[in-house]
């Protein structure tokens, strides 16, 4: 193989799951294990003293969380690619470590040819996207926006939507059966809540987000 | 007019003028008579004889008409001295004025009314002796007198020698003199007197009229006296009317109207005694006294009237005088005392009613008068202070108050009966402490009241003495703190133990599994490198361990989840309400505010909030039967507010006496413990859970 071989850091503070990794990367003579750490403080040693290709990395360390570590080894090593090798849920820290500039989430019970796929992936700058994970990351390219009446009960968000109609105070306590005054304080929390001033603009607001 | 001629200068001597008479006549006959016609020598003698005759006729004749023109001359010389003198003594004064305005002649009159000499007038300028002020009128007058037979009048002031000035009126008119020139001829009247007189007339009018107006004035101002003292008599209030001397009404107040109008409009005119006939007999006779003068009064008198009811009276009487200072009748006001009799009566004995309760009541009665000095001090009291009735009486407050209380406690007693209220009431249940006689303290709880009289502001106090309770419930809190903090404690070891547990089963069987699932995966992946069928019983190994892996994840969430220290609590709820959704048919949605995503929550917090939203969530799967929930988190004043609402059947539905409202007391036990607040509504559509968070406040 004239091709230079993959550099990878483990970084996990169990030995079983450094020595499964490396036993599995046994069968590809592409890909090789040049340091072991099992603690972020150890990673970040090892990765100022030589260059990694690929750091596989375990969310659980015992002495910072998984996450922050990305930040801190791209901030050192902007090159590296970075593989979250995690026993928990993908869906949960996937998009998380990904936005935070990770290249691709592991899950711990991957098989050889997973495993090994993800390094040689990332090593080559692509992605590593489980299919779980790229459903997910659809999700948050579609963009799910908030809104700000999300904020309000069910009895807010009807007020609102008569006060915006227009309707007399008076009016909306008899059709609601309150008082007026239960109905003034349903105004100020929805004012409150929804950030706006007055009715004129809870009516623009309303029309706004189609809620009349 | 010519100079004026006195009689004596026209007198001629009569030889003188006979003389100068026939010189004159002969001269004239010389001229009339030298006709060379006339032949004289012509003339019979008897011619001449008649011729004679004629002029000895013709002679007397003509002294006959002389000595006539002389009588007539005499008399008109005496017409003409009278007329002189009349003229100079007339009334008025006469003038005639130049063209050019020089005075030519005056009167004696109109000197006089000048104070001049007439010689110093004559000559001057008429003007001269014209007001300043009035001259213009003099010129107007002047110039409107352009013709003969023009006359005019103007009333004016001149002045008088040495200045005083004089009102004249005067009238002008333009006549022509003897040498037909156009002269003024003026008659000056002194008016001051008239002035004075009309400027006096003017002055009366108008006093006159001040006085009528002032008249009006008064009359009107009486009038309207009148109306407000019958206004006045009418809305007393008070019962009062006024009689004649037959006691016929003249004038009452509504108020005896009322009384004893026996239902009628008016009574005015009406007789008293026929109006009222069940009135006691001796009144007349204190009426007659009030006639004769007599002013009598009676605070308390008594009637009884024919339904049998008794009455009670507080009369006063007394005579009027009109006018003339006369008795005219008399006038009585009376005030019915009935109702405070009867409420008097009634009223001594609610006091013995109350004098009773107020000795054998259990709680100490203490009555401080606005002095703050104690006025009623009941046998209760007394043994509660350890003080004796007769001690407390008349001492201030402050002998049941510790010292270290007694200002801002007599602050709060006058701020308390400030305004005003004539009564009212408050419990002081919080921390107020009495002193007893010994020194020794106590915990009381006190209900203060405090009434105005017309003399006085009284407050009254109920005390009891709370020791006893207060150490009771100084316990139960103690108790309940405790109990609250054992709870809180157990909250922490278990999640701690939880954490610990999960820890362990990832730490240690996770990465064994990983060690194992990476060995099996290797095992299979060497023997397809060698093109050997894979061995099923490491393929049914490796499933049997993906399932544990499974497992393990689903254990180590369910006693913690790793997201909710890995990354906070929010992303945590945002992860539980997915968690939601995917094994539910609910719809969970969660939405903050941008406060609350950048608010750092401390562990205990957090791990609470989180286990209520997940005790909360999990009735709502359990019990709402509900389609929907949603998460809301808003965040202002330090405070972190979640409300959970879900569109289920609502809390009184759902509540069962069970687990359910056990898993509700733990919540509120756990956020109490924490500061916080929790509140379970029904919202008509669904049920309201309302969290209020301090995150700033450290917990115990």
């Amino acid at each position: 193989m004239t091709e230079k071989k993959i550099s990878l850091l483990l970084v996990d503070d169990h030995e079983v799951v450094r020595n499964g990794i490396r036993l599995m990367l046994t069968s590809d003579c592409g890909i090789e294990v040049t340091g072991e750490a099992a603690t972020a403080r150890e990673a970040l040693t090892l990765i100022r003293e030589q260059d990694f290709d690929v750091a596989l990395v375990d969310l659980g360390l015992p002495d910072k969380p998984g996450l922050d570590l990305i930040k801190r080894m791209l901030s050192e090593k902007p090159q590296i690619a970075i593989l979250i090798f995690s026993m928990y849920e993908e869906e949960i820290y996937g998009i998380r470590a990904i936005k935070l500039g990770a290249s691709g989430f592991l899950s711990k019970n991957s098989d050889v040819a997973t495993v090994v796929g993800a390094i040689k992936k990332v090593a080559d700058g692509g992605k590593f996207v489980s299919p779980a994970m790229s459903e997910a990351l659809v999700n948050v390219f579609r963009g799910e926006k908030t809104h700000q009446h999300d904020l309000l009960t069910n009895r807010e968000l009807e007020v609102l939507r008569m006060l915006a109609a227009g309707d007399a105070l008076t009016t909306i306590a008899v059709t609601l059966n309150l008082s007026a005054s239960t109905i003034t304080t349903y105004r100020a929390r929805i004012l409150e809540k929804t950030g706006l001033k007055n009715n004129v603009q809870l009516a623009r607001y309303a029309t706004d987000n189609h809620l009349i | 007019m010519d100079k004026p001629l006195k009689p004596s200068e026209a007198d001629n001597s009569p030889t003188d003028g006979s003389q100068k008479l026939r010189a004159q006549a002969e001269a004239l006959f010389g001229n009339r008579y030298q006709n060379p016609n006339e032949d004289m020598t012509a003339l019979s003698h008897a011619d001449v004889r008649n011729m004679l005759h004629e002029l000895r006729v013709h002679q007397i004749e003509l002294e006959m008409q002389n000595e006539e023109l002389r009588r007539i001359q005499s008399e008109l010389e005496t017409v003409r001295a009278h007329y002189f003198e009349l003229c100079d003594l007339a009334p008025v004064g006469y003038c005639t004025i130049s063209r050019d305005g020089a005075l030519l002649q005056s009167n004696l009159t109109a000197a006089a009314i000048l104070w001049m000499p007439r010689n110093e007038l004559t000559g001057k300028p008429f003007i001269n002796f014209v007001f300043k002020e009035d001259r213009d009128i003099y010129y107007l007058l002047n110039r409107q007198l352009t013709e003969p037979g023009a006359t005019q009048r103007c009333e004016l002031r001149m002045i008088r020698k040495g200045g005083s000035v004089v009102w004249v009126s005067l009238d002008a008119s333009v006549v022509l003199n003897a040498r037909m020139e156009p002269e003024i001829r003026v008659v000056l009247t002194d008016i001051t007197e008239r002035s004075r007189a009309q400027l006096e007339l003017q002055a009366n009018h108008e006093k006159l009229k001040r006085t009528k107006t002032e008249l009006e004035s008064a009359n009107s101002h009486l009038l309207h006296t009148r109306g407000q003292l019958a206004s006045f008599i009418q809305h007393a209030p008070v019962s009062i009317a006024m009689f004649d001397l037959e006691m016929n009404y003249l004038a009452c107040s509504d108020d005896w109207l009322k009384e004893f109008g026996c239902g009628r409009d008016s009574i005015i005119g009406l007789n008293h005694y026929e109006l009222h006939t069940d009135f006691p007999q001796e009144w007349k006779r204190f009426h007659q006294l009030g006639m004769e003068g007599a002013v009598l009064r009676n605070n308390e008198d008594t009637w009884v009237t024919a339904d049998g009811n008794r009455h009670w009276l507080n009369w006063a009487l007394q005579p009027w005088l009109d006018q003339n200072g006369v008795i005219g009748g008399i006038i009585i006001s009376t005030d019915n005392i009935t109702k405070r009799r009867l409420a008097e009566i009634k009223l001594s004995e609610n006091e013995r009613l109350l004098n009773g309760f107020f000795e054998s009541a259990r709680d100490a009665i203490i009555t401080v008068n606005e002095n703050y000095r104690i006025e009623l001090f009941n046998p209760a009291a007394a043994n509660m202070f350890g003080l004796s009735i007769e001690a407390a009486i008349g001492a201030p407050l402050d002998l049941i108050i510790p010292p270290r209380f007694a200002d801002s406690h007599r602050m709060h007693v006058q701020e308390f009966g400030s305004g005003d209220r004539q009564s009212r009431a408050m419990s002081m249940a919080n921390s107020v402490m009495g002193i007893r006689a010994d020194g020794t303290e106590f915990p009381l709880e006190a209900t203060i009241s405090y009434f105005k009289t017309a003399q006085k502001k009284l407050y009254t106090v109920i005390v009891r003495d709370r020791s006893l309770q207060k150490l009771a419930e100084s316990e139960i809190r103690s108790y309940q703190n405790q109990l609250r903090g054992l709870l809180a404690h157990q909250n922490t070891i278990k999640e701690q133990e939880r954490i610990r547990i999960a820890r362990e089963i990832h730490d240690e069987l996770g990465s064994m599994l990983t060690g194992v699932k990476a060995n099996l995966s290797v095992a299979l992946h060497e023997e397809n490198v060698r093109g050997q069928a894979p061995n099923k019983r490491l393929l049914e190994a490796t499933a049997l361990l993906d399932s544990a892996v499974e497992t393990v994840r689903k254990v180590i969430t369910e006693l913690r989840p790793s997201v909710l220290d890995q990354l906070g609590i929010w992303a945590a709820l945002e992860w539980y309400a997915k968690q939601i959704q995917t094994r539910t048919e609910i719809k969970c949605t969660v939405s903050m505010d941008c406060a609350v995503s950048g608010t750092a929550l401390d562990p205990d917090r957090s791990t609470a909030l989180f286990r209520i939203a997940q005790e909360s969530l999990t009735n709502v799967m359990r019990h709402a039967q509900a389609t929907e929930v949603s998460i809301r988190l808003t965040a202002r004043d330090g405070l972190i507010c979640m409300e959970i609402e879900d569109n289920g059947i609502g809390i009184d539905a759902t509540r069962t006496p069970d687990k359910k409202s056990w898993g509700i007391t733990g919540m509120l036990e756990r956020i109490q413990f924490l500061g916080g607040t929790v509140a379970i509504a029904d919202t008509g559509h669904g049920t309201l859970l309302s969290l209020l968070l301090p995150v700033d406040q450290p917990n115990d």
